[in-house]
């Protein structure tokens, strides 16, 4: 079964009620609870009940404008989300917990904590740094920004500080590197495609002050607008593991070139491209990692999700495909209606 | 302010501004090209927001005011009539496309207004369009019934009027208030329009097919817009705050939906993967489906020796049942069966030490044993039945090789295998041969898994268990005292009470001890193992121990 592809059939659908276009869908922590975003400007958290079913426990407009991203936050700081949308801005959510004035009984709403409209441009992605960082809120924008945003305490949202980066380029994605002992660094990508090829940034994120973004290596180049990038977890390796969905999947690695990886100190790194992923043959919108970082999974325009896994000699190959079931039991219908008729034919001529 | 105003009648070219004292200033374009006041009115004692010259009766000019409708006759140099007489300030006049008597306003209170040219003292309809100001209005091009209204309160609303009680047919919520809205000529379904707010320099062209997000985005002024005209179907001319005028002939628009993510991923602990994948527009549904990836992770285990699959809950037990077996001189052997790694002591292959079953036991309140004494006849198939010498793997002295084979797992992202090694060997493991932060940090990692999978008793268990202090810190207790179930006195450390002579934490279910997990009723504070008193209350109410209390527990 190595490396052969299997077709994983979908096991549960959701009717979401969307008016329109999914655009981002998250897990929470424990992975017990599921945010939605979409363009019809609302927000909509799906809980798995007892029944080992999802239900919906919230849903609201929390943009006056396309949602592009919904995030969850560590639960160290409570039901947090944060989402950022077309309307310019990003805003931060907490469930709270009223008794209902009536029954007494008591219902979950979701209070807007921070608005943040500092952008000029619809911003395009945002995404809570690793908590043991703070509660740190990272995102960029389409006017060229990439925006850290360090946030006191959930209670007191107003007392925030935020730095900024002139990337030129306008920003499609961004993502944190999940590593506990090497300074924080934070890949952006852009959707500016210049002769065929479009960069990702990479960038530390220096916590002394004066504090601040600091571009590390040079831009990462690859063809097509990079449309998401992700830092598999780090789960103690020796090096970085970056995903970048652009016209194909590509894995990098992140290589620390000194000794001092473990001290704090480790400020350059050799980028080697470990595999460019094509069997999608069109434009990749996502990628995602699994909680270790062995297997990523991948969404195309084909309407396909690919699962992609590393052999022993760290070659990556596809391993599993994922395809909606109703497309292919569409197919199969047409397949049995024309046997029917073949079959008729058959009777017809006898 | 000024405001501009181009017009060419068979009168003339002339052009007519505004100021904010009311003044209307109107200039002639004379076939010299030379500009030169015809008249000025001083009529308006309020600053005038709107200007129109009638398209069908050339003499007229239109002018709103902050309190009224005035229009001027620009033959006759004077003011022919007034159409309104109180407070209510015009942003917008409009003439529809057709030749009709009527036109309509938009009002500071939120209202539209539709007038007769020939009535000025009534006006023909009302329609209460938005919360807030109505920035701006427009007529159909080509559907005299169908009205655009922009507001302050963010909204653009399509309005159908053939009826008597007029209905927004399509409700467009934008990020900002908006300023001015005017159909595309040419296209029935769209509509351009630009924010009221500094901040905001784009112009959107909406379809009313889609009102979630603009069909196109004209991005080329700096600051913010102050004006707008369709030329014709596929150019406008714009001007703006940052002193230019532009005309956009929509070759290359930014499309926003163009960039909108289709499909979306996320991953959860347990592998399961959730997808939010594109269905055909037409039956509106969008859905979210999450493939249940269980089986998939566990063939790869069997293949690939995937560690995704085996981070269970009985993979901290296990590695303490490794620790208990290893022999005094740091000799292993490894042995493997059905995929299955475990490893075991040579030294005293038989012999299984029973603090491992108490680890299960702890673990899995006891019902769960015989499956951990299968390892012993693992072992008994593997040294006591098979003592052959060639069976025996050469014995080797592996402390030097283990910072490889940990790092190698590590690099592989088995966190699992590197933290499960080093609790295992304990004090054996040589500290100095690796950085302290790099095995710390590899805990964390860990403890994280543990966490996400919400395993806290063996979460806890590897913190109690680490050898390094920056470990053991995490964990902070609170000591309670147990009463006992008799005679309510503190008990002793060995959790026996010292007045009646027994063990306090009995299971009221099963008699025995409890270690581990000890649940009790708030109200009779009898209570036992977890798992037990999970099945008592499923199938009782009162209390098992007889006390007739009904037990209440969340």
């Amino acid at each position: 079964m190595a490396n052969s592809v299997s077709d994983l059939s979908i096991v549960r659908q959701i009717n979401t009620q969307h008016a329109d276009l999914v655009h981002d869908v998250s897990y929470s922590y424990n992975g017990r609870r599921m945010a939605t975003c979409s363009s019809d400007q609302t927000v909509k958290i799906w809980d798995l009940g007892e029944d080992n079913e999802w239900h919906m426990t919230a849903s609201w407009q929390a943009h006056p404008s396309n949602i592009w991203r919904v995030v969850w936050a560590h639960p160290e700081f409570g039901h947090v989300i944060a989402t950022c949308s077309f309307d310019k801005s990003i805003a931060i959510w907490e469930e709270i917990g009223l008794a209902r004035r009536d029954s007494g009984e008591q219902i979950n709403t979701w209070q807007k904590k921070l608005s943040l409209a500092e952008c000029k441009a619809s911003v395009t992605d945002v995404k809570f740094a690793p908590h043991y960082l703070g509660l740190i809120l990272g995102f960029c924008s389409a006017d060229c920004w990439v925006y850290i945003c360090e946030l006191p305490d959930i209670s007191e949202m107003n007392l925030y500080r935020s730095y900024r980066y002139d990337t030129k380029v306008s920003c499609s994605c961004l993502s944190w590197n999940p590593s506990r002992i090497t300074p924080p660094l934070v890949a952006v990508g852009s959707d500016t495609v210049s002769g065929g090829i479009s960069k990702v940034f990479i960038y530390k994120f220096i916590q002394e002050e004066p504090k601040g973004l600091k571009e590390l290596v040079s831009p990462i180049s690859v063809p097509g607008p990079v449309r998401d990038v992700a830092f598999a977890p780090h789960m103690g390796r020796s090096f970085f593991q970056l995903a970048i969905a652009a016209r194909n999947v590509h894995i990098f690695r992140l290589y620390p070139t000194d000794d001092n990886f473990n001290k704090n100190q480790s400020d350059s790194f050799n980028v080697e491209e470990v595999a460019t992923l094509e069997k999608h043959k069109s434009q990749i919108w996502r990628v995602e990692w699994n909680i270790t970082g062995t297997v990523l999974a991948s969404s195309g325009d084909d309407g396909q999700v690919r699962l992609w896994k590393a052999n022993y000699s760290g070659k990556w190959d596809s391993c599993a495909t994922i395809r909606d079931s109703e497309v292919v039991n569409k197919i199969i219908l047409k397949l049995y209606e024309y046997q029917v008729k073949i079959q008729k034919l058959g009777k017809l001529e006898s | 302010m000024v405001l501009f105003l181009y017009y060419k009648s068979s009168l003339g070219h002339f052009i007519a501004t505004s100021l904010n004292t009311g003044q209307i200033q109107l200039w002639k374009y004379d076939w010299k090209r030379d500009l030169c006041i015809a008249h000025t009115y001083e009529d308006c004692q309020r600053s005038v927001n709107s200007l129109t010259f009638d398209p069908y009766r050339p003499n007229l000019l239109y002018a709103g005011s902050q309190s009224q409708i005035v229009v001027f006759d620009l033959r006759e140099k004077k003011l022919v009539s007034t159409y309104l007489d109180r407070e209510d300030a015009v942003r917008d006049l409009r003439f529809p496309y057709s030749d009709r008597s009527e036109f309509a306003t938009a009002h500071d209170s939120g209202k539209v207004m539709i007038w007769d040219t020939r009535k000025s003292d009534k006006c023909l309809r009302v329609i209460s369009c938005h919360a807030h100001v109505v920035f701006s209005c427009d007529w159909h091009p080509t559907n005299n019934q169908r009205m655009v209204t922009a507001g302050r309160d963010q909204y653009i609303k399509v309005w159908d009027l053939s009826d008597s009680v007029e209905s927004a047919v399509y409700t467009i919520l934008t990020y900002a208030g908006v300023r001015k809205v005017r159909w595309r000529p040419g296209h029935d379904d769209q509509c351009a329009s630009y924010g009221s707010m500094a901040w905001d320099c784009d112009i959107n062209i909406w379809d009313l097919s889609r009102t979630y997000i603009p069909v196109a985005v004209l991005k080329n002024h700096s600051q913010v817009i102050s004006g707008l005209i369709w030329r014709d179907s596929n150019s406008l001319i714009s001007s703006s705050a940052d002193n230019r005028i532009l005309l956009d002939e929509l070759k290359n628009p930014h499309i926003p939906a163009k960039d909108a993510t289709p499909s979306s991923l996320t991953f959860n602990a347990y592998g399961h993967l959730c997808t939010a994948i594109r269905t055909p527009v037409a039956d509106k549904e969008r859905k979210v489906s999450v493939p249940d990836l269980d089986h998939f992770g566990k063939d790869l285990v069997l293949d690939e020796d995937d560690t995704d699959g085996s981070l269970s809950d009985d993979a901290p037990s296990s590695s303490y049942a490794f620790t208990s077996a290893m022999s005094d001189d740091g000799e292993i052997g490894i042995g493997a069966l059905d995929g299955e790694v475990s490893i075991f002591s040579f030294q005293a292959p038989g012999h299984m030490p029973t603090e491992a079953f108490e680890y299960a036991s702890l673990e899995n309140d006891g019902d769960n044993s015989e499956s951990y004494s299968k390892p012993t006849e693992l072992v008994a198939d593997l040294f006591v039945t098979k003592p052959t010498p060639e069976m025996i793997v050469r014995s080797w002295k592996f402390s030097d090789i283990i910072p490889d084979l940990l790092k190698s797992y590590a690099d592989e992202g088995d966190v699992q295998t590197c933290v499960s090694i080093i609790a295992a060997l304990g004090e054996r493991f040589d500290v100095t041969s690796i950085n302290e932060e790099t095995v710390v940090n590899w805990y964390n990692y860990y403890l994280e898994i543990l966490d996400k999978f919400e395993l806290w008793n063996a979460h806890n268990e590897l913190i109690k268990t680490a050898h390094y202090s920056a470990i053991r810190e995490l964990s902070f207790s609170w000591p309670y005292n147990t009463g006992c179930n008799n005679c309510k006195k503190v008990v002793n450390k060995a959790g026996c009470c010292n007045i009646c002579k027994k063990q306090a934490a009995l299971c009221s279910v099963c008699h025995l001890p409890v270690k581990g997990l000890y649940v009790w009723c708030h109200g009779c504070g009898h209570g036992g193992h977890l798992q037990h008193m999970k099945e008592w209350i499923k199938k009782n109410h009162v209390c098992p121990t007889g006390c007739k209390h009904r037990c209440e527990y969340d």
